[in-house]
Order: structure tokens, then C-alpha cells, then sequence
């Protein structure tokens, strides 16, 4: 048998996945009415910023400073890793709102909202509790079906776009500005992927900046496809991906959007899971061995309160906090990379 | 895993099965609304069936069940509490409009069936001659009228077929809504003519060639069908594979949109006589004087009254937005001078 | 440590009747060969005194055969005539008892302290036959028998090469069954080979009849729908299995062999799929693929569309499954469930009864499920539809016949309390059940995922026999992923 070492690279599809999410079903916050061209430029932005600034959080962190960080072994550790957790679980908390609230929309008789959140929790914690490995491959499997899902969303909406829909503005600075500033430009899922025990300085980087440019460029052509079918309207929409979905047939097939929507589900619970890898990963740092068996229930615990304080915040400041949590902990890793490597 | 086992089993005890079951349903087929002197009337449409274990011969019968109200909630509401089950909308594919929408503003329907999950996006709108009485008579007949209407909507030759996403409802409807014949007595749904809105006031009724062009520009079909009266002379046309491709000359201020409309011609009938070699040419080219002449006539009722329905305005915009802008606050924008078009059908 | 004999006849005859206890079928008799007093164990019904008879006695009775001293007789039986014995003589009671019950005769020879063995086998057992699953158009008729020997040989005879290892041991404390270990020496790796030689002298069994009494012993303690081991009835697909440098297991008295390691696309194929054109049988494979996914998913699907959004269902089938709905006394994922716990009691009945009541079975259950339970109002018939499509698409993939029964009335259960997202839920579960299995450090979903390029050669679909030629494929080619995950 050959056996090795899996390689960062097989990253890719879970991580695509996780960070796409928010591109076919939106986080239930007021529509930015930005269009399409505002969308493009704002991914782009984002995109450029934030490969540069892992490249330059690989160059700067050490695989061993990150180990000794797992472990939590260290007073300043413990204190990086809580915030990891926090970080983490508000973005856990932030999805599984979106992912109960978006199937609520969906559905003409929904499940109790409790109900709802409880089987996506014990979906995720399952997923959690076989490993990041086994995550990895079925993200594989969830990453086909994704993008198939994708394609045929696309070949089904062409024939309802038009290029007269697409829409011209002359501030489009302001509105790409104010699209990136208010949006997830910093996703949690990147501190979950740098969590991992995997040795990043190989291909590491190149994984995670490969997620990141490849899921812009999937909002930046949903945007487009949105607003090719739908006009303005694109922008007012709070699920404009599932509208087309709705919209969409292929000769005498006619309601793919339950398709979509089954697909869209894999993909929440995907995401669910893998940010809950990441708060049990920084709790289990923070907890000392014969308390190990509690990192799972902490990390629901944590997710939980995530989600309520998620759902107690104004409308549109879920993004912004999260990404700015999210950056702040990469700031602190830093630091503590920085400290050990001068320390030792 | 038994933790979790014993969690599912927990959350299944308290979910009960609450679902409603498809025979407390009333799938409603069909919207009917109208503007009334009080406010609005509504009607829908149920298919109900008879309980069988008989699969074969269960089938949906139609029953139309009417309301009013102040608005369209209200209306509907009154209209879905005239039956005991819970109204199921999903099925729903056509959104009817009355008499009383060709003389006022239909954008408060529109918009609110236009809202985010209020129905599928794909709902057909149809302008009706009926009053609400009238509609409500049809009963016996509506199974077929609506299959015909659905039929209509999804062929490719769309009649000019309105999905509700298309409602553009800022200061009131403007659009070109398709009028649906039927009657009490008829059981067949036709589409010969569309009301064209401006701003909410119904300005023109497009027919016949004018409205099969009006929808190749809306890119909602590819194929015409056109009868052209020259003297006493009947020229009948058929185009398959039409196409109109957009051009910006130079600069919104100076240039102009050509616009150049192409097709196969596979079927020519002179006086009902096929057409062949040199009298084919000819009759092509009087096809696309024709075809010239009915975009000029569409133009007058739409661009140049600042109801740019065809969307001819982008193109100019994909140039410079600032200088259409510009032209625009101006007013020098709807000028059809800034249009070129020409038809190049060929008939093989 | 079992106990040696003794140079005693006499003693150790007392010894081994002690050991069988007053069994009727135990036969033992005095004789004399070449001047020395002799005794002849054997089981009768497992052994036979023809055979003996005529494998020695005969040639032993011959006139001028000379008197010979209890070693020298030992001796020359065992070096120095034709006499067909075992090569190695009995030392100890727990030998005796071996060779006995493989049907084989043991002679005691008084003064000496070991026993001759001769191979008198002669038990009435099961012949080969065509096997009872695994039906095939093309290729081999041979399925396994009960007898553990004739099961070797019939592996042997198929891969004629020195590479073939035969490794027999013994398990089932109570019933000390002989167990083989075939493997190609060459392609399986050697840790393989020691883990599960390792695992299998380990299992702690009080008796083995079935080598899927072995299986948990070899598998990963955690749960799954699925297993990692496979079986088979047939010799020809042994033998390819053993050419692919996976490990057979097989087990005195079950025709069934066992097949380590075993992965998911391995349900999905069969022997006709290498003797058809590579494009039919990809098709075939893909036709498999699509019934287990119907099988599973389409009874919950249907309860979930039917009972959460309906809107999915088209228009004149909506009326059917509401008109059916509103007949009958049950919701409708009750009346799934009802219908499913139905199909098997059918399956369990028409299996265990006699075969002339068999037939009988499957006309009373077409008779009342499928019309007078219908007719009656109790069940629907779009549900009996649905539960009879899911029933012949499980029919498809036997293999996988015990998952896809418990699966597809959990999605039942999910789809009918809590709509699509208890589908979604399931499905995603199932699916990373599937991903998180190993089958011996192998993912168990090779070669889809991790994906590899027999994927397309020899998975999902089937390559050319000219391109699969080309390169070799051993199970050992296979990545095994390993990971410092917690």
C-alpha cells in the first residue's frame, strides 16, 4: 500500500465549498442592491486582498509555532485560541441561522425552526466527530454535485437572459466599495483551514488562495447570471440564486429548484460541519486532557450562542463583526508565531 | 453515536407529524384579479379531487371561488376563505387580470404577486375581457382554458408570454401584457393582441405582425408569422431563426444603434400560392419593407415615448453611461433619429 | 498444550474414547499388521473401511509380509511403502482429534508413541454446482462448496501460477473449523497479510460456520451501514479478487469466500461486466449506480414531496397521490413503512419456507398486498408503486441488500417527519459514513474518492480490456491517506 501523507491540495474542494456557500444562499440581511458590474469589482477586490495577505500570513507563520498553538500548551496560545473559538463559532452561529431561516423560506410547510437547527447540528457534529479527513472526501463528492448543480442552474437560466437587464452606474466605486465593506470579505472557514493538521507551508498557501480566487470568481458569475435574468431586481432580492432556480427549466423539465435547494442543504450542513471542526479544534487547545471528551459538546454550546447573539445583532453587521473577528484572530496568530519564533 | 440516536429520537417526538396532507389542500390553479369600484375582486381557482384508491380515474375538477377587499390580500383572502382547505399555491402558473386592469394601473397586482416567494417566478400574467362575474361563470370550461394558457405560456413561440419576474412597476406598469380571448362558452384560449402600458396608463394595443415583433425584441421568441395585405393581395410569411443583432456606432451623443433583424424565410405565400425564384426575391424584399415599417410604427409607441420596453436605450449606455445620462436628463435620449434598422430575412 | 500419547495402545485408546465420550459413530478395532498389535480409529460416515481396506490392510495381509518390531513397523509405514499416508504422524491427542474429524483414519500401533494417519476420506457432501447468487450470462458455472479442500482446489485450478499462498488455521473454540488464507504473494503487501493473519488467530469464537462470523474481527469497531468485506460464491471471482492482490478467506463448511479488502464500487460490478463490450457494461454500471440511489432515496423522496412540497409532484399526478391520500386511513410515510415491513416479511417467508409452499408466497402477497389491501382501501397505489420500484431496483445490487433495507426506511422515517431537510441531513450522513469508512487503510470509496484514474478505467465505468491490460492494478496501488488528525 501506498500510504502518504494527504497533501494541502485536497483541501481545495472542501474549503471552495464552504467559502461558495454564501454565493447561492445569502445570509438573510437587507439586499445591497448593488449590480452586478459593483459585485465583480468587489470580488475582485477581495480576492486580490486577501491571497496577499494569506501569502503573507504563510511566509510569516512557522508549521511549528502553529503546532504548539494547536496543543494550547501556552498561557498566550489558550488566549489565541479563545478567540479562534469565538471567531469560529459566531460564524457557526451566523451559518446555522442562515441555513435554518433559508430553509424556512424554501419551504411551503416548514419544519419547526428547533427541529430544523437540531438535525443540522447533529448532521455537522457527526461529520465533525469522523474527522477533518473524512470531511475532506465527502466535501469531494458535495464539490461535484455542487458544481453540476451550478451548471445546470446556469443552462437552465440562459434562455430567460437578456444583456438589456444588465444594469450600468456611474457611481460604481461608492457601490463597490460599500458592497465589499458590508460584506463576508473575510471568511472564518480560513481559520478552520490553517487549524488543521496539515503542513502548511506545502502547498498550503497555494490551497487556500487557489478557495479564495475560485469562489470569487463563482460570486462574481452568479452575480452576473442574477442579474442577466432578473433586471434590477437582482439586487432587491434577498435569494436571487433561488428565484432562478425557480425560474429555470430545460426543455419540458420545469422545477429544478428542489434539486438546487437539496444540493444547496449538502452544501450548509458541509459548511456547518466544517466551521464546528474549527471551534471544537481551538476548544479542545483550550481544555486540559481528561476534559477532552467535552470539546464537542463545548464547541455546540459555543455555536448556539453564536447563533443567538447572530440573530440578536441588527441586520447586515453579521459579515462586517465576523469578518472583522475573523482578522483579528489572523493578527493574533501572527503575534504568537512572531513571540515563539523570537522566544526559541 | 448512541448520544445521537437517542437526541433524534428525542427531536421526533416532539415534531408530531404537523404537515397538512395533500387532500387538506386546495391546489389552486389560477388568479383571477380585478380593479373594482371598491377596491379589488378576486378569484381563484381550486382543483379539488374525489377521495379513490382507484388511481386511474382520480383526477382534479376546477372550482372557482370569488372574493373582494380593499386590496389584493384582502381579496384573496376572502376569495380563499369561501373554501375550507388550506389554499396551496404552488402550483399556480397563470395570474389573470379583468376588464378593469386595461383601464387602470395593474402594478399593485403585479407587485404584490411580483414579491420575493409570493409565487413562482415563472407565473404567467395574461390581460382577460372578462369582468369578475363574467369569470365567475366560467367554470365548466376553465380546466381547459387554463391547460390552453399554460401550453401557450411555455411554447417557444410565447405569444408575447408575461412572467411576473418581468414587472417593472416603478412609477406604475410599463410593458406590453398579452390579452388572453376565452369565454363561458369557448373552452380554447387564444393570444392575438398585448395592451401596451406606459407608466400605468394603457396607451396602445399592439396585434397581429406588430406584436410578434414586439416579442422577437423582447427575445422572447425566434420565429414570425406575418400576413401582409397588399391591395387585395395577401402575403403570408413564416420566419424561423430570427435574430436581432445591436450595434453602437460611435458615441451615445453622435452615434446610432443599428439594428439589424435576420431569419430564414421558410414559408411564402402570394394571393395562397407558393413563391418561387424571381417573384421570391421580390416578395422578400417587400417582407422586409414591411417588417422595416412595423419596427418604426413600435418605436413611435414606445422609445419615443421615453417607454423603452425593448431595452434599445442599454446599448447606447454600454458606451458611455455618463453621456446617456447626460442625453437622458437632457431629453435628447428618446430621439429615434439615434435608431438604424434594417431586415435582412432570406427565404430558402 | 495438548496432551502426547503414550506408547501404550491400550492407553491411548482409553484416552481418545474419553475424549469422544460414548459417540455412537466412533469405530475402533483391533488388528495385527506385520506382528504387532494395532488399533483403527475412525468416525464412520466421515471415513470409510473400504477405503482402508484397500489402501492397506490389503497389502499388509498379504503371506510372507515379515513380523516387524512396533518402530521398525512405524518406520516402514511411514518411509518406506506406497501406502498413501499423511506426511506427518499424530503426536498428540489434539492431532488425533484433527485428523479424525477431517475423516481420515488414525492407526495406533502398541509400543510406539505416535499415530499413522491415512486418508480414508470418504463424506457424503454438497458436489459442485452452479452457485445459488451471482447468476452470470458468460464465464464460470463453478461456485464453492461446502468443503474447505475441494474450495481450495478449485482456486488452485484457476491460478496455476507459485504465487498463490494457501494458509490454513483453525478458530471456533467449540468447533475447531479449518479456515484458509489465499492470497498472491507477490502483490499483497506483506503488513496486509500480518494483520489480518493476525486478526483472524485472534478472534475469540465459540464456533464458526460462515465466514461472516469472521467479519467484525476484521472490520473497524465503529459503526457503518455498510461493510468493509466482501463475499462470494464463486471460484472464478476469487480467483480475480486474488489477482487484484486482495486476501480470500474461506471456511470449512460455507461456500461462501470472504474477500479483504473490499471497497463500495465492488457491489456495482460482476464478472460478466470483463467477458461484455467495455460500453455495455459501463452502462450496466451505471444502471446499478442509479437503482441503488432509487432504492434508497425513492420512497422517502416520494413521502417528503408528498407530504412538505407537493409542488414538485406534476399536476396529474398530484391528484392521483392526494385522491389515494385522502382513501386511505394512514399518512402517508406510515403507509411506506407499512408497505416496506410488508416487502420483507414476504422476502423472509418465501426464503425460509419449503420450496413447493415458496411459490405460494410471493402469489398470496402479489394477491393481497398489491390488490386486495389497495382495493380495501389500506394502502395507496401510488405508495405500493413506489415501495415495488424500490424493491427491484434493491434486487439489482444484492450485495448491498441489508443497507439499502435499513437505509431506505430511515429516509422513509426522515422524509415523512421531517420533510427535505431531514433527506438532506440523512443523505449527508450516510455520505460521510461512506467516506469515513477504511477497508484495511484503503478509503473504501477508491477509486472515487480519493479520485483515481481507475475511477473512469475500472469503477464508475469499465475501460477497454486492451487499456486495462496495459497496466497492472493491485489493490496495493491504491493511496492509503493517512493524517495526524485528532
Amino acid at each position: 500500500m501506498k500510504y502518504k501523507n494527504l497533501p494541502s491540495a485536497r483541501l481545495f474542494p472542501l474549503l471552495f465549498v464552504c467559502l461558495s456557500a454564501e454565493a447561492v444562499v445569502k445570509p438573510f440581511t437587507l439586499p445591497d442592491r448593488a449590480p452586478a458590474q459593483a459585485a465583480v469589482w468587489s470580488e475582485l477586490l477581495c480576492a486580490a486582498a486577501v491571497c496577499t495577505a494569506l501569502i503573507f500570513f504563510f511566509h510569516r507563520v512557522s508549521d511549528s509555532s502553529l503546532r504548539l498553538l494547536r496543543t494550547g500548551r501556552l498561557k498566550q496560545a489558550k488566549a489565541v485560541l479563545a478567540w479562534i473559538a469565538v471567531s469560529a463559532s459566531f460564524a457557526g452561529g451566523a451559518c446555522l441561522v442562515t441555513a435554518e431561516r433559508f430553509y424556512r423560506y424554501v419551504s411551503d410547510e416548514p419544519t419547526l425552526s428547533l427541529i430544523t437547527a437540531a438535525l443540522i447540528l447533529l448532521a455537522a457534529t457527526y461529520a465533525v466527530s469522523r474527522g477533518v479527513l473524512t470531511m475532506t472526501r465527502a466535501a469531494g463528492a458535495v464539490c461535484v454535485l455542487f458544481l453540476m448543480g451550478a451548471v445546470l442552474l446556469a443552462a437552465s437560466s440562459l434562455s430567460s437572459a437578456r444583456l438589456e437587464n444588465l444594469m450600468f452606474s456611474d457611481d460604481i466605486l461608492r457601490k463597490t466599495l460599500r458592497r465589499t465593506a458590508f460584506g463576508n470579505w473575510l471568511p472564518a472557514e480560513l481559520l478552520c483551514f490553517i487549524l488543521i493538521k496539515i503542513p502548511l507551508k506545502q502547498g498550503g498557501s497555494k490551497c487556500a488562495c487557489r478557495a479564495v480566487a475560485a469562489s470569487a470568481a463563482f460570486f462574481a458569475v452568479s452575480a452576473v447570471l442574477a442579474e442577466l435574468v432578473l433586471g434590477e431586481q437582482a439586487g432587491a432580492l434577498m435569494q436571487p440564486m433561488h428565484t432562478l432556480a425557480r425560474l429555470g427549466g430545460l426543455s419540458v423539465f420545469k422545477r429544478f429548484d428542489a434539486l438546487h435547494v437539496g444540493i444547496w442543504l449538502l452544501v450548509l450542513l458541509l459548511r456547518q460541519a466544517f466551521l464546528l471542526y474549527g471551534t471544537r479544534t481551538a476548544v479542545r487547545g483550550l481544555l486540559p486532557d481528561r476534559w477532552a471528551s467535552f470539546c464537542i459538546p463545548g464547541a455546540i454550546a459555543l455555536t448556539l450562542a453564536g447563533a443567538f447573539a447572530c440573530s440578536a445583532l441588527p441586520q447586515g453587521s453579521a459579515g462586517v463583526l465576523s469578518s472583522f473577528a475573523t482578522l483579528s484572530a489572523f493578527g493574533a496568530v501572527l503575534l504568537f508565531s512572531s513571540c515563539t519564533e523570537v522566544g526559541s | 453515536m448512541k448520544i445521537f440516536a437517542m437526541l433524534l429520537l428525542a427531536t421526533l417526538f416532539l415534531t408530531g407529524c404537523s404537515a397538512t396532507s395533500l387532500g387538506d389542500r386546495a391546489v389552486v390553479k389560477a388568479v383571477y384579479l380585478d380593479h373594482t369600484e371598491e377596491g379589488y375582486a378576486a378569484s381563484i381557482v381550486v382543483y379539488g379531487c374525489e377521495p379513490t384508491t382507484d388511481a386511474a380515474s382520480a383526477e382534479g375538477k376546477a372550482a372557482i371561488y370569488s372574493g373582494v377587499g380593499d386590496d389584493v390580500p384582502q381579496a384573496l383572502a376572502q376569495a380563499e376563505q369561501q373554501q375550507t382547505k388550506e389554499p396551496f399555491y404552488a402550483q399556480n402558473g397563470l395570474l389573470l387580470l379583468g376588464r378593469g386592469c386595461r383601464e387602470k394601473d395593474p402594478a399593485p397586482i403585479l407587485s404584490y404577486f411580483g414579491e420575493e416567494d409570493a409565487s413562482r417566478k415563472d407565473l404567467a400574467v395574461y390581460l382577460t375581457e372578462l369582468s369578475p362575474e363574467e369569470f365567475q361563470q366560467c367554470e365548466k370550461g376553465i380546466s381547459d382554458v387554463i391547460r390552453e394558457a399554460e401550453r401557450l405560456a411555455a411554447s417557444s413561440g410565447g405569444r408575447g408570454a408575461f412572467g411576473i419576474h418581468e414587472a417593472k412597476c416603478e412609477d406604475g406598469f410599463s410593458g406590453l401584457l398579452p390579452v388572453l380571448r376565452f369565454s363561458e362558452e369557448s373552452s380554447s384560449a387564444t393570444v392575438r393582441s398585448a395592451v401596451l402600458f406606459e407608466r400605468g396608463v394603457p396607451c396602445a394595443s399592439v396585434e397581429g405582425a406588430a406584436l410578434q415583433l414586439a416579442s422577437l425584441l423582447l427575445g422572447k421568441t425566434s420565429e414570425l408569422t406575418m400576413e401582409i395585405t397588399q391591395g387585395e393581395e395577401r402575403l403570408e410569411v413564416a420566419v424561423k431563426g430570427a435574430t436581432v443583432r445591436k450595434n453602437m456606432s460611435g458615441s451615445p451623443a453622435e452615434g446610432v444603434l443599428e439594428l439589424e433583424l435576420s431569419g430564414t424565410i421558410v414559408s411564402l405565400t402570394w394571393g395562397g400560392k407558393a413563391v418561387y425564384a424571381r417573384e421570391s426575391k421580390q416578395a422578400s424584399e417587400e417582407v422586409n419593407r414591411f417588417v422595416e415599417k412595423l419596427f418604426y410604427e413600435l418605436v413611435q409607441i414606445t422609445f419615443e415615448r421615453k417607454n423603452d420596453i425593448f431595452g434599445l436605450s442599454w446599448w447606447m449606455k454600454e458606451q458611455s453611461s455618463t453621456q446617456t445620462a447626460q442625453l437622458e436628463r437632457s431629453g435628447e435620449l428618446y430621439d429615434p433619429g439615434r435608431l438604424s434598422f434594417s431586415c435582412h430575412l432570406r427565404y430558402e | 498444550m495438548s496432551e502426547r500419547l503414550s506408547a501404550s495402545m491400550l492407553e491411548n485408546k482409553i484416552r481418545i474414547k474419553e475424549l469422544f465420550g460414548d459417540s455412537a459413530d466412533f469405530y475402533t478395532k483391533d488388528v495385527t499388521i506385520c506382528g504387532c498389535r494395532c488399533c483403527i480409529c475412525m468416525f464412520e460416515g466421515l471415513s470409510s473401511i473400504e477405503r482402508l481396506w484397500i489402501m492397506m490392510l490389503d497389502i499388509l495381509s498379504q503371506p510372507g509380509t515379515q513380523t516387524r518390531e512396533p518402530a521398525e513397523l512405524f518406520d516402514y509405514l511411514m518411509r518406506r511403502t506406497a501406502i498413501p499416508l499423511e506426511s506427518r504422524s499424530c503426536l498428540c491427542l489434539d492431532d488425533v482429534r484433527a485428523q479424525l474429524t477431517a475423516g481420515t483414519s488414525v492407526i495406533l500401533i502398541d509400543g510406539v508413541d505416535q499415530a499413522v494417519v491415512l486418508s480414508t476420506q470418504s463424506m457424503q457432501f454438497r458436489s459442485v454446482s452452479e452457485p445459488s447468487g451471482e447468476g452470470n450470462v458468460r464465464g464460470s458455472r463453478e461456485g464453492f462448496t461446502d468443503l474447505l479442500r475441494i474450495n481450495l482446489s478449485l482456486v488452485r485450478r484457476l491460478v496455476r501460477t507459485g504465487e498463490l499462498v494457501t494458509e490454513i488455521m483453525t478458530v471456533g473454540g467449540r468447533t475447531k473449523t479449518e479456515l484458509a488464507m489465499l492470497y498472491h504473494r507477490s502483490l499483497v503487501p506483506r503488513e496486509l497479510a500480518d494483520s489480518i493473519r493476525k486478526k483472524l488467530r485472534t478472534a475469540k469464537l465459540p464456533f464458526v460456520f460462515d465466514t461472516g462470523y469472521l467479519a467484525p474481527f476484521l472490520q473497524s469497531n465503529r459503526f457503518s451501514f455498510f461493510q468493509s468485506v466482501g463475499y462470494t460464491e464463486r471460484s472464478d471471482t476469487a480467483a480475480a479478487k486474488i489477482c487484484e492482490g486482495k486476501i480470500v478467506i474461506l471456511v470449512n463448511g460455507s461456500p461462501f469466500a470472504m474477500i479483504v479488502p473490499y471497497f463500495f464500487t465492488e457491489n456495482f460490478a460482476s464478472m460478466d461486466d470483463y467477458s461484455e463490450k467495455a460500453y455495455f457494461a459501463s452502462l450496466v454500471r451505471l444502471i446499478k449506480y442509479a437503482a441503488f440511489f432509487l432504492a434508497v432515496l425513492l420512497q422517502g423522496v416520494f413521502v417528503s414531496i408528498a407530504t412538505f412540497t407537493p409542488e414538485l409532484l406534476p399536476e396529474e399526478m398530484l391528484y392521483k397521490v392526494a385522491a389515494g391520500e385522502q382513501a386511505t386511513p394512514l399518512p402517508l410515510f406510515m403507509e411506506a413503512l407499512l408497505v416496506t415491513f410488508l416487502l420483507e416479511i414476504v422476502r423472509e417467508a418465501g426464503l425460509r419456507l419449503p420450496r413447493p409452499i415458496g411459490h405460494s408466497v410471493s402469489l398470496v402477497a402479489a394477491l393481497i398486498v398489491g390488490d386486495a389491501a389497495v382495493n380495501a382501501g389500506l394502502l395507496s397505489t401510488p405508495v405500493v408503486i413506489a415501495a415495488a420500484l424500490s424493491a427491484i431496483c434493491t434486487f439489482v445490487v444484492p450485495s448491498l441488500y441489508e443497507p439499502i433495507t435499513v437505509l431506505r426506511s430511515l429516509f422513509v422515517l426522515a422524509g415523512g417527519i421531517f420533510g427535505p431537510i431531514g433527506i438532506a441531513a440523512l443523505l449527508f450522513v450516510m455520505v460521510v459514513n461512506l467516506c469515513g469508512m477504511d477497508s484495511f487503510g484503503v478509503p473504501y470509496l477508491s477509486p472515487i474518492e480519493p479520485p483515481d484514474r481507475m475511477m473512469w478505467d475500472d469503477g464508475i465505468l469499465r475501460a477497454n480490456w486492451r487499456k486495462l491490460a496495459k497496466e497492472d492494478f493491485a489493490v496495493s496501488d491504491l493511496p492509503c491517506e493517512t493524517w495526524g488528525d485528532d
